[in-house]
């Protein structure tokens, strides 16, 4: 079933460590893929998974984090967001929309990284 | 007066963190990630030895880049930082660079997004940027 995605809603994305500056804050880059920014940016919906659960899918978890936005503000840049759950994730969504390399500066400043107990 | 000089400023640090992320592998960044192009890696090591002869001798140690990190479809991204604002310059596997440019801050932030530019149009924005 799908989900609909509120403004106030949560998404987590994972971050690798090679995207995150010395201060523990997210680069452009984290939202860049395909020799464009990035038009479908993969997410997972907080209240359909957890941070130990994305981590645990990275291909390298030691050196991943998660990162945590809010809905609503990819919304106010014009991003369309939708469930697209996958079969192995239920929790993952689309954000969709025409992108560039401001928005994806804009994405990350708005991303912040969740800080997992040991 | 500022007397910097060629030598005074070593790209050594700059060029082994690319070395380190070129040496990633594919998938990096558990999204399906393309490892770091060769093609990318040499001209981002030649862009900077550009950037020293450039701008060494005026700028000193401001040729370094604050950040270098690497991009999902196999590009590098090179960043420099000066009070006059920020420049992310993405060096491409076709061995294009695009840029953003941010000046200012709060609401008074400005961006320059370009795309396709060429090798002189990257060094005279940095040129802009680190040259007071």
């Amino acid at each position: 079933m799908l989900e609909e995605i509120a403004d106030n809603d949560i998404l987590y994305r994972r971050i690798p460590n090679v995207h995150l500056y010395e201060d523990g804050t997210v680069k452009s880059v984290a939202f860049q893929v395909r020799g464009k920014p990035d038009n479908s940016i993969s997410v997972e919906l907080a209240r359909l998974t957890t941070p130990q659960e994305i981590v645990a899918r990275a291909r390298n978890p030691d050196t991943t984090k998660v990162g945590v936005l809010v809905a609503g503000y990819a919304r106010s840049l014009g991003f369309i967001i939708r469930h697209d759950p996958l079969q192995n994730n239920p929790a993952h969504c689309l954000i969709e929309g025409e992108n560039n390399k401001v928005k994806c500066k804009l994405l990350a400043e708005a991303t912040t990284i969740l800080t997992l107990p040991e | 007066m500022f007397q910097a000089t060629l030598i005074d400023v070593s790209l050594d640090p700059i060029l082994e963190r690319l070395t380190q992320l070129a040496q990633l592998e594919p998938d990096w960044d558990s999204y399906g990630a393309l490892a770091v192009s060769p093609v990318a890696f040499v001209k981002a090591c030649q862009l900077l030895i550009h950037v020293k002869y450039s701008l060494s001798s005026l700028v000193g140690d401001l040729i370094l880049p604050y950040d270098a990190a690497p991009i999902a479809n196999g590009s590098l991204q090179l960043e420099w930082r000066s009070p006059q604002g920020n420049l992310e310059v993405e060096i491409k596997p076709d061995m294009s660079f695009s840029y953003l440019l941010i000046k200012g801050e709060g609401s008074e932030r400005k961006f320059e997004e370009k795309n396709e530019v060429s090798l002189s149009e990257v060094l005279n924005v940095l040129s802009e940027l680190l040259i007071p």
